[in-house]
């Protein structure tokens, strides 16, 4: 439960962690669009050298990104066997009897595949080496302009930036709640249908008892150093645009350009 | 029958960027049908420990015995349930543990896992819920009516209303009044005393490391350091320090007075150290 990686900030001080949050989010953003180019495998080649080697310079291990991945392997399974059904194009690989397997469903969920796993890369990218606060405030002041036209910016960003905060917490949380109820008895593998809803149960409600619980305090502790959503203030830590910002969205603009380049000329 | 842990070391998310060596290869005998404090600075690692006695945490390394039953690092132990049945661990903080629409059900939550029936279950309930001082008409109530220390009440009660042999409880008086943390430590005291239990204590509480726990476990960094009866513990003036402990009271005053050329016999109350007092000034 605790080796949880999805949307965890890895504590490093590599040129990728010091890049400025704003860049990084432009960039991921840059990136989910030149995921949608539909520049087939090659296209997804390029994109994936570019992430590898970001991943690389932010000093991530290999498996730390699989354990990332690791949610999405049940959906994948499900797109398989939908794709498999619905997808009757290519050859037939595998026949069952009046059921065939083809080609074309494996390559669709195969493509899938390679934009899912391109697409948790380069968010767990951005999380993985943004502090949750340095995020939120990149995320306000990208949403600063949209203030004028009645975004609240500031509200979303705090709201974000809490929720991030809270993920680790939430996840500490439901493991010491598991471990309890282990303690009394509670098995969450083995048992009949009603043990098994018991157990969720056992589970379910101290942790929304605590998160209702965490969340009123919070309230309380920012009202009473005396936080008000709409009013301005300074900030502590300013973010500074540098070159290597400029770089990072240069090299995004160019794998963009390249991904086009395929699409046009295939 | 014993509980005994081998070289046991337990590392938090090993091979992550988050890894943590807790414990660092533990060797030690708890005896049973006695109380024993577990005590160290915050981040010693006691709640790591504790949390082997039901194999919550496996030992990433060494091995746990407890009666017979042992947990080896790197294999998969089987029938865990059977092993928590005798050995009930209260944590840190139990009240988040609380779900049930009554604390009657709540308490009997845990027994019914382990088998028991509805009706024994339930009894067994009323019986626990007066052990930890609250009456019985608590028993229709929810458990989150209650006030903070009445929360940790139930919680406890859940876990002896499972009638382990061996009770493991993390600081289970932390955050109550004083009076209600002597009424706990004398329940605990009249568990082992009079229903022949075994009590593994996390406290950093001196004064019910003294009057009553029989043993002492101290942890530091990860490492069992100490492990002696009570009244040794109390005279390593050193390992005190080291610790920042401050001894109880009573401990300084004999000190002091022994230091003074008083003799005093080896009971620790204050009835025999003023009678001993009264006896030497009048010699
Ligand atoms: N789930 C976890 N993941 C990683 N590290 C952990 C985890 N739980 C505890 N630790 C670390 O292991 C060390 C020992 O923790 P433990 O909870 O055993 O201490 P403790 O002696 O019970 O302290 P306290 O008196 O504060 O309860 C601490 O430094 C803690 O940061
Ligand atoms: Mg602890």
């Amino acid at each position: 439960m605790k080796n949880i990686a999805l949307g965890r900030y890895i504590p490093l001080n590599t040129p990728f962690h010091r890049l400025d949050p704003r860049a990084k989010i432009d960039a991921m953003f840059l990136m989910l669009i030149a995921i949608f180019i539909p520049a087939g495998f090659i296209g997804y080649g390029i994109i994936g050298v570019a992430v590898v080697a970001c991943i690389y310079l932010a000093g991530l291990k290999f498996d730390f990104i699989v354990k990332a991945m690791k949610p999405m392997m049940f959906m994948l399974v499900f797109l398989l066997v939908v794709n498999a059904m619905v997808i009757k194009d290519g050859v037939a690989l595998v026949t069952l009897g009046s059921f065939s397997i083809y080609s074309g469903a494996i390559i669709q969920t195969l493509y899938i595949t390679v934009r899912l796993m391109l697409m948790v890369m380069i968010t767990t990218l951005l999380t993985a080496t943004t502090k949750p606060l340095d995020l939120t405030l990149g995320i306000e002041c990208l949403l600063a302009p949209f203030k004028k036209i009645g975004v609240p910016a500031h509200e979303i960003a705090m709201m974000i930036s809490i929720a991030l905060r809270f993920i680790p917490t939430l996840i500490e949380e439901t493991d010491r709640i598991i471990k309890a109820q282990t303690s009394r008895g509670v098995d969450l593998d083995e048992g009949s249908l009603k043990e098994k809803i018991m157990a969720v149960l056992s589970l379910i409600v101290p942790l929304f008892v605590s998160a209702f619980q965490k969340a009123e305090d919070l309230a309380n502790a920012m009202e009473s150093r005396g936080y008000a959503p709409g009013a301005t203030r300074t900030r502590y830590k300013v973010l500074k645009w540098t070159t290597s910002d400029t770089l990072l969205i240069v090299g995004t603009i160019v794998v963009i350009i390249l991904n086009v380049g395929v699409w046009k000329l295939l | 029958m014993s509980v005994k842990f081998k070289n046991v070391g337990h590392i938090y998310s090993p091979d992550s960027p988050f890894e943590y060596v807790a414990l660092h290869d533990v060797n030690l005998e708890l005896p049973l049908h006695k109380m024993v404090a577990i005590v160290g600075n915050t981040g010693s690692g006691k709640s790591t420990l504790v949390q082997h006695l039901n194999a919550l945490l496996k030992p990433t390394s060494g091995e746990v015995h407890i009666n017979d039953r042992i947990i080896v690092a790197d294999e998969k132990p089987r029938n865990l349930k059977s092993l928590r049945k005798v050995v009930g661990l209260v944590f840190q903080f139990p009240e988040y543990q609380l779900f049930e629409e009554t604390i009657l059900r709540d308490i009997a939550f845990g027994p019914k896992n382990f088998g028991i029936s509805e009706e024994e279950a339930e009894a067994r309930a009323r019986m626990a819920i007066k052990q930890v001082g609250l009456d019985e008409s608590y028993l229709m109530r929810s458990p989150f009516d209650l006030s903070g220390g009445q929360k940790r009440r139930v919680a406890i009660a859940g876990i002896l209303a499972m009638d382990p042999e061996i009770i493991v409880l993390d600081e289970p008086t932390a955050g109550l009044d004083p009076q209600g943390a002597k009424q706990m430590m004398q329940l605990f005291a009249d568990l082992k005393n009079k229903h022949n239990k075994t009590i593994y204590i996390v406290t950093h509480d001196m004064e019910h490391v003294l009057n009553y726990c029989d043993e002492v476990v101290v942890m530091k960094d990860g490492r069992m350091i100490h492990q002696s009866n009570v009244e040794d513990f109390f005279a390593e003036g050193e390992l005190l320090n080291d610790l920042h402990i401050a001894p109880p009271a009573i401990i300084k005053v004999k000190q002091m007075l022994k230091e003074r050329g008083f003799k005093l016999s080896k009971a620790n109350d204050f009835d025999t150290l003023v009678k001993d007092i009264v006896k030497e000034v009048r010699k």
